[in-house]
């Protein structure tokens, strides 16, 4: 079975965007589903705002950036210097931060390696995810996270829908 | 160009003469291991960056089988071998001897005969490099893996990336005579980065 966008009967207008690991998208366009097509051990940040149908996805990798970071070309690759990079985004484009819907899914733990590296990245990620949210003072209203197995999402700006499906689960609504 | 760490430097060219080494003992494993005569197709080493990297096991939604192991001594890195769910049941059945086309899923022997030759090509390739500079390698026991390539492939990249923007991929593709057998066998080692101090 596949995950890509496929799996939906899309709109005449409406068109996917794939956010690459390390990448985020923020749009006012009602038009666009973002997806993550196999999102392992990473974070998939959902964040829309009803009032403007607007909102945003990003596709963060790991949990801390080291301190000698390019701080010039900023990204989400790390989720805490990313989280309030990408949140400042999606408010650009809200209502408020008051109004924002935030939903997190990811962080599998996909790579049980007895005395690997990997182990908890997955774990380690949902941890820092919870905690760069608090910070954010935004709370986390839906939550698909850990587990062994990877899953896609896809998010459609028109209503703020997330479907989720995983390699051999069913396809579920957020 | 050059790699390294801070101790051993070593040149873009020489580690992929190191590749090739490592790799056709790898595959002289791998034929070992299911009795069958393997060959390369294609080694190279490419550059890649996070945009690129997500489909270097195949497109994101494509369902594979990899085996991965870490190896870590006086360098570490990471070792993945990935194939196609098909092409994973033909090696199983040539590994057990049993007739093409006997397995069909992924039970606890099948993973365990996959791990066995993802510890075997892993292991090959390093003593290859290992015996060559002289390097002390050892690899971790195997995990194999089941799922979307982009989700096996994401939560590989994430440690890896952790330290560069781009980093230096060993990409091996590999085939069997008489057999519709292709693989993909990743090296990403740590310590082959780019070094702008040239």
């Amino acid at each position: 079975m596949k995950h890509g966008i496929e799996m939906f009967a899309l709109g005449i207008n409406q068109r996917m965007i794939n956010v690459g690991l390390g990448e985020m998208s923020v749009t006012r366009d009602t038009t666009v589903v973002l997806s993550c097509i196999g999102l392992g051990s990473c974070i998939a940040v959902c964040v829309y705002d009803p009032f403007t149908k607007s909102g945003g996805l990003a596709h963060m990798l790991l949990p801390l950036g080291r301190k000698d970071n390019d701080i010039s070309s900023p990204s989400v690759k790390y989720i805490d210097t990313g989280v309030p990079l990408f949140i400042n985004q999606v408010i650009k484009q809200s209502s408020g931060r008051e109004n924002l819907i935030v939903k997190v899914i990811g962080g599998a733990t996909m790579l049980q390696v007895p005395g690997g590296g990997l182990l908890d990245i997955g774990q380690r990620n949902i941890q820092e995810i919870k905690a760069a949210l608090a910070k954010e003072k935004i709370p986390i209203l839906g939550w698909d996270v850990g587990g062994t197995a990877g899953r896609s999402v896809h998010f459609f700006l028109d209503t703020g829908r997330i479907m989720i499906k995983a390699l051999n689960g069913p396809l579920t609504e957020m | 160009m050059t790699t390294g760490n801070n101790s051993e430097k070593i040149t873009l060219a020489n580690w992929a003469n190191l590749a090739r080494v490592g790799s056709t003992t790898a595959v002289s494993g791998l034929s070992q291991m299911v009795n069958h005569d393997f060959k390369i197709t294609a080694l190279n080493i490419e550059e890649v960056s996070l945009r690129n990297a997500t489909n270097l096991i195949g497109k994101s939604d494509d369902k594979v089988i990899g085996v991965y192991l870490v190896f870590s001594g006086n360098t570490s890195g990471h070792i993945l071998l990935a194939f196609k769910p098909e092409t994973a049941y033909d090696l199983v059945d040539m590994a057990m001897g049993i007739p093409s086309g006997t397995t069909n899923n992924m039970g606890e022997m099948e993973r365990s005969v996959l791990g066995e030759m993802g510890n075997i090509v892993g292991t090959f390739f390093l003593n290859g490099v290992a015996d060559c500079v002289g390097l002390r390698l050892m690899p971790s026991p195997p995990a194999v893996v089941e799922d979307m390539a982009g989700a096996l492939i994401d939560s590989v990249l994430a440690e890896a990336f952790d330290q560069n923007e781009s980093l230096f991929v060993i990409k091996l593709l590999f085939c069997c005579t008489g057999h519709e057998i292709e693989g993909r066998f990743l090296v990403l080692p740590s310590f082959l980065v780019r070094n702008e101090n040239k």
